[in-house]
């Protein structure tokens, strides 16, 4: 059987908050952790857990912490800004709780949205494609506060899908959504992560965080057990 | 990074917030009007005045009195004006007619017989009681110019009943005027006045004719000044000088106007009565007290004043259009607020801080062009109604002149306004702009 890839190498990763002068507050205390191709992994912990740290650092937002980080073995901790704008445009899809779609703004323009910043040829023919995935081919045009929360986070996962990421990065993503559409968005993650993209759930939902093949909890910034 | 995109999420941007953006581009309509109306207005006063100021005559030559030390004092502090080389004043607004009197009248003789002068007059006035008999007791101020036979052609006066001064009648100081034809209305009605008497400061004058302005041309005012207002020539009386020295109880004159024979002399000819005039009175171009100008002197003066009064209307304008960038930065750094989530999401979603800064100055070049091109169109509207009214101000004549005052609006006009208000974007956009670039983008995807 061919080894897969590790896409994400986290080595004792340590981020600290600097309130004042004197209040320091350890979000991550030193976090390992290896995510290869393909994997489908969630992150679960508490609120103040230090979940949305590790998410910023594994989504190259934040590049303030101690450690080493490896995405598709390639050292981030030296990059300039720019060329994390880069990685993050090649790399990594984001979603959202919130959704973070435009308003006024149609189904196909929100999903071609990433291209303003790398442009390829097939942009268009791509949207699609990533629209029809999502299941939302019949409302393209539609403007997304015409849609269902259910509807606005399919969009969002088709802009995520948009520039064929290694990793999609979901934080909370039905963190807004009832149970039943929850788990259609779920079941779309799954489907996903079968066609081979690697998935990173941030979730404080057991039965969501059951979707995925391998949980870490977070507690207190560490990873008190893990499981496969 | 695709600009087409871009600059389409940037227009719906815009258009999402239509009562705020509208107002914000007023802001900018209202200074690149005031701009384009008030610099063509001043560029339309200025055409105006040096065109009028052409009509009067290029072969004009007007040789005034003048204080030394007042000269020097406005040599000191830079007044404007006088011939290069001259260091007149121009004798178009001369104040020369007041107590300064240094021309003898044996030097207006020369004047007047110079080769190159064609026809030349003293022009001297002053406040004068008129009476229709010795013993009244009323009397009415008129002005009474103290001038020569030429006088009438030279200033375009046209005679409607009796005669002209004679040489003779001047040159014996007779006593004998000419009576304006509105002077002649006040006094005599519809009497004709040639013939009769009239006492200037009791001193029994015989009228000899009556002169009217010749309508054709504009009512060039005595010694040049603004005609049309006060001292009008019509309501005044006309004597020979030597006359006049006598009932003003003076010796000298203190304003000569004269023509010369061709525009291309007039520079030669004035120069060189300015020399023989400073080697008379014994003095330099620092302490001259006679000052020979043209009517090119003249035009220069002016039309320098009048650019700068251009520049200053431009000045006034530029102020409100700096109050209009102010209300595009301060709208920027508000939607920079609002949108500080999208703002985090671009750049979760690839935008490099560059593309973050280029987003945000473009919507403020849009929202400042949008203005510009309102506000020229509006300039060019304002502009042409000030005409209008700028035409009624000042009345058909008011600088001398029969034409209308048009507002010139040309072309690098419109493109420095459009050019300017996209700078304006862009300098009150930046750092709005600088500031959403800045953003942390964690914190903004934050940001509730």
């Amino acid at each position: 059987m061919k080894r897969r890839q590790p896409v994400i190498e986290l080595k004792n990763i340590e981020k600290t908050y600097r309130t004042s002068a004197e209040i320091e507050t350890k979000a991550l205390r030193g976090i390992n952790l290896t995510i290869n191709e393909g994997d489908f992994v969630a992150i679960m912990g508490a609120s103040g857990s230090g979940k949305s740290s590790l998410m910023s650092i594994i989504g190259l937002l934040d590049r303030h912490f101690e450690g080493e980080y490896r995405l598709n073995g390639e050292d981030i901790t030296s990059l300039s800004d720019n060329r994390l704008s880069e990685l993050r445009s090649d790399s990594i899809g984001f979603i959202f709780q919130q959704f973070n779609l435009l308003k006024r703004t149609s189904v196909l323009e929100n999903v071609l949205l990433p291209t303003t910043y790398k442009s390829r040829a097939d942009d268009e023919r791509r949207a699609l494609k990533a629209i029809k995935q999502v299941g939302l081919e019949r409302y393209i045009n539609n403007h997304t506060n015409q849609l269902s929360g259910g509807q606005m986070q399919r969009v969002a996962i088709a802009r995520a899908l948009m520039m064929n990421p290694s990793i999609l990065l979901a934080d909370e993503p039905t963190g807004n959504l009832d149970h039943k559409t929850a788990h259609e968005i779920m079941d779309l993650f799954t489907s996903i992560n079968e066609q081979g993209t690697t998935i990173v759930l941030i979730t404080h939902e057991d039965d969501i965080a059951d979707v995925a093949k391998q949980k870490y909890l977070l507690f207190d910034g560490e990873f008190r057990k893990g499981k496969e | 990074m695709k600009s087409t995109a871009l600059l389409k999420q940037s227009f719906k941007s815009i258009a999402s917030n239509k009562v705020r953006s509208s107002l914000t581009i007023l802001g900018v309509v209202i200074g690149i009007a005031a701009v384009i109306s008030l610099v063509g207005l001043g560029k339309g006063l200025q055409n105006n005045v040096t065109n009028n100021i052409s009509n009067l005559g290029t072969t004009d030559i007007t040789i005034s009195s003048q204080d030394p030390e007042r000269q020097t004092a406005d040599r000191e502090s830079g007044t404007p004006g006088g011939r290069p080389g001259g260091g007149g004043r121009p004798g178009g607004f001369s104040f020369g007619g007041g107590d300064t009197s240094t021309i003898t009248t044996a030097e207006y003789e020369y004047v007047k017989e110079y080769d190159g002068i064609a026809s030349a007059s003293p022009n001297e006035s002053t406040q004068i009681a008129v009476t229709k008999s010795s013993t009244s007791d009323t009397a009415s101020q008129y002005q009474v110019y103290g001038v020569d036979t030429s006088y009438i052609e030279l200033e375009d006066l046209k005679i409607t009943s009796g005669e002209n001064l004679s040489e003779s009648q001047v040159a014996d100081a007779k006593k004998v005027v000419m009576i304006g034809s509105e002077a002649a209305d006040e006094l005599f009605g519809d009497e004709s006045p040639v013939g009769k008497v009239i006492y200037l400061d009791d001193t029994k004058y015989t009228i000899v004719g009556v002169f009217e302005s010749d309508d054709s041309q504009a009512e060039p005012g005595p010694g040049g000044g603004f005609p049309g207002g006060i001292n009008r020539v019509t309501s005044s009386f006309v004597t020979g000088y030597n006359a006049w020295l006598n009932l003003a109880d003076k010796e000298k004159l203190s304003s000569i106007t004269a023509k010369a024979d061709s525009e291309d002399v007039v520079e030669e000819v004035a120069t060189a009565i300015e020399a023989k005039l400073y080697v008379n009175h014994d003095v330099t171009e620092d302490d001259a007290d006679v000052a020979v100008s043209t009517s090119q002197d003249l035009l220069s003066t002016v039309s320098d004043v009048a650019s700068g009064f251009t520049t200053t209307l431009a000045g006034i304008a530029a102020i409100s259009l700096v109050v209009g960038g102010i209300g595009i930065m301060n709208i920027m750094l508000v939607t920079v607020t609002e949108r500080t989530r999208e703002i985090g999401l671009r750049r979760a979603l690839g935008a490099k801080r560059r593309h973050v800064v280029y987003q945000f100055l473009l919507e403020s070049v849009i929202l400042t062009l949008i203005g510009g091109l309102i506000g020229v169109a509006l300039g060019i509207l304002f502009g042409s109604n000030a005409t209008s009214f700028i035409n009624i101000g000042f009345g058909g004549g008011g600088f001398g002149g029969s034409s209308d005052t048009r507002v010139v609006i040309d072309v690098s006009t419109i493109l420095i306004a459009v050019g300017v208000s996209s700078i304006i974007g862009v300098i009150f956009g930046l750092f709005p702009a600088l500031k959403a670039s800045r953003l942390d983008p964690v914190e903004a995807l934050r940001y509730e």
